[in-house]
């Protein structure tokens, strides 16, 4: 069963996806903040990573930065989500080299479709 | 002459070597009315005097022992702060009155001296120095109301500012917990925690709209606040609208109907694609039949018609000139190619 670590300090916004993503098939696991989420990615290695962009302790970008230096994570796929959407920050997305970025509230279905492809494409990858 | 009372109070330094000139001109103008007459045969003490008295006038012999009146003038020079020289000379030679006026003399008069021309002259001297006092304390008041406006300026600024920032943050902060119950919602519905029946069904189902509801009155409110910061982005590409406007029908045809309103649309399938934004083109469509629809009786008929027709009937609104022009520049279609047209049995609405 697939990891999906959650690194979100809305507690109920986490659970929500916790409960949704346990639902089709995902084990779930929660960080409520930047620093817990780098420890747990390090020692959990999950197969993809759901992360806020605002957090305590680190935003999200500056997180996905070590991330991806850290030889545990750096190929797991990273998923923004934000409730402060605008154009910089999808750029800024992009640039960052995360697979994709969603916004609060979030369109389940196509959070689903995107996560389900992204660690396909990942094994594939690994595979080869 | 047309003069006030105060006129008569400025202050005039006569300055000449020879007691009989001082006493002379002292009578010519304390009949002439002026009341605040002094002088001094000490062309050395004029300067010192300048600065304690500030003289609307100064009447100067060019020529007197020990300095002369362009030194005095020279001194004078340093103490006005203006490049105006309230000084009048007195010289027997032509050439003197020249340069004197080049130094920065505001007239002259020739010895002998002719008394009612001395008259005139002082009038006409203290009249323009009266001017050139309140050119200056215009010039003042004006930069100062220009200083206020710049300052009030700056503050309606920062104050747009804070309250784009303000919007910003709220928006996010209704968009934290929105999620949440949005979230839980479908979580509910999608049966995650249980079966339901029908009404707990029906009830949720009105839950979620009301969420959704929300979350597009949220978006409204930052597309306000990212118009206003110049934030709005603009993503151009190439479209045909006969399926934008149909998706928008089938989209709040439930609306219409609920209303009991027809909601239909006529689409001329050949128009060429055109340069738009996809989503700002569907915000657009939507508002406007949403609006249609919120103003139109039960039993009406609101009609999305796509046709090509002359710019010059677009409503006058939107400027039809600008938005030709961006067109035409952008996509190549002669700017009267086509028309988007949304009307209304009752009116036509743009």
């Amino acid at each position: 069963m697939q990891l999906i670590l959650i690194i979100e300090d809305d507690d109920q916004i986490a659970r929500a996806l916790a409960i949704r993503l346990k639902a089709n098939g995902y084990n779930a696991a929660i960080a409520p903040d930047a620093v817990c989420g780098a420890s747990l990615a390090r020692s959990m290695k999950p197969d993809l990573i759901l992360l806020d962009i605002n957090l305590p302790a680190g935003n999200g970008f500056q997180l996905a930065e070590t991330l991806f230096r850290i030889p545990e994570t750096n190929r797991t796929p990273v998923i923004f989500i934000t409730a402060s959407m605008d154009t910089n920050l999808l750029a800024k997305a992009n640039d960052s080299g995360a697979a994709a970025l969603f916004e609060k509230p979030l369109d389940t279905e196509k959070l689903l479709a995107s996560i389900a492809q992204h660690i396909r494409t990942q094994r594939d990858i690994a595979s080869v | 002459m047309n003069t006030c009372p105060e006129f008569f109070n400025a202050p005039i330094l006569i300055v000449d070597d020879q007691d009989a000139i001082v006493l002379l001109l002292e009578e010519m103008l304390r009949r002439a009315g002026y009341v605040c007459i002094s002088s001094t045969k000490n062309p050395h003490e004029v300067c010192a005097l300048h600065r304690l008295h500030r003289y609307s006038l100064i009447i100067l012999d060019l020529q007197m022992p020990g300095m002369d009146g362009f030194q005095v003038m020279e001194g004078l020079k340093a103490i006005e702060t203006s490049d105006y020289l309230p000084v009048m000379v007195q010289t027997g030679e032509p050439v003197q009155k020249l340069r004197a006026l080049q130094n920065g003399a505001g007239d002259f008069v020739s010895k002998p001296l002719d008394l009612a021309e001395i008259v005139l002259r002082v009038h006409n001297l203290l009249k323009m120095r009266q001017l050139h006092l309140d050119a200056e304390i215009r010039t003042k008041v004006a930069e100062e109301s220009a200083q206020t406006l710049r300052t009030a300026l700056q503050k309606v600024r920062d104050l747009n500012r804070e309250i784009q920032n303000f919007y910003h943050t709220l928006s996010h902060e209704l968009k934290t917990p929105l999620t949440s119950a949005s979230e839980f919602v479908s979580i509910v519905m999608d049966g995650l925690a249980g079966p339901l029946n029908e009404p707990q069904m029906e009830y949720l189902g009105i839950a979620k709209e009301s969420c959704d509801q929300l979350r597009r009155y949220i978006n409204d409110l930052l597309d306000v606040t990212r118009l206003e910061t110049g934030k709005m982005s603009i993503e151009f590409q190439m479209l045909s609208l006969a399926p934008l406007v149909e998706r928008v029908v089938k989209m709040l045809s439930p609306a219409a109907a609920g209303k009991g309103l027809r909601l239909s649309c006529d689409c001329d399938a050949n128009l060429p694609a055109v340069l738009v934004d996809r989503q700002r083109i569907l915000q657009v469509l939507t508002n406007l039949t949403v609006n249609a629809i919120k103003f139109t009786a039960a039993g009406g008929h609101v009609r999305l018609s796509l046709s090509e027709a002359p710019f010059t009937l677009l409503a006058k609104p939107c400027p039809p000139a600008q938005f030709v022009e961006t067109i035409k520049d952008m996509c190549g279609v002669p700017p009267d190619r086509f028309r988007i047209g949304i009307g209304k049995s009752a009116r036509m609405a743009p």
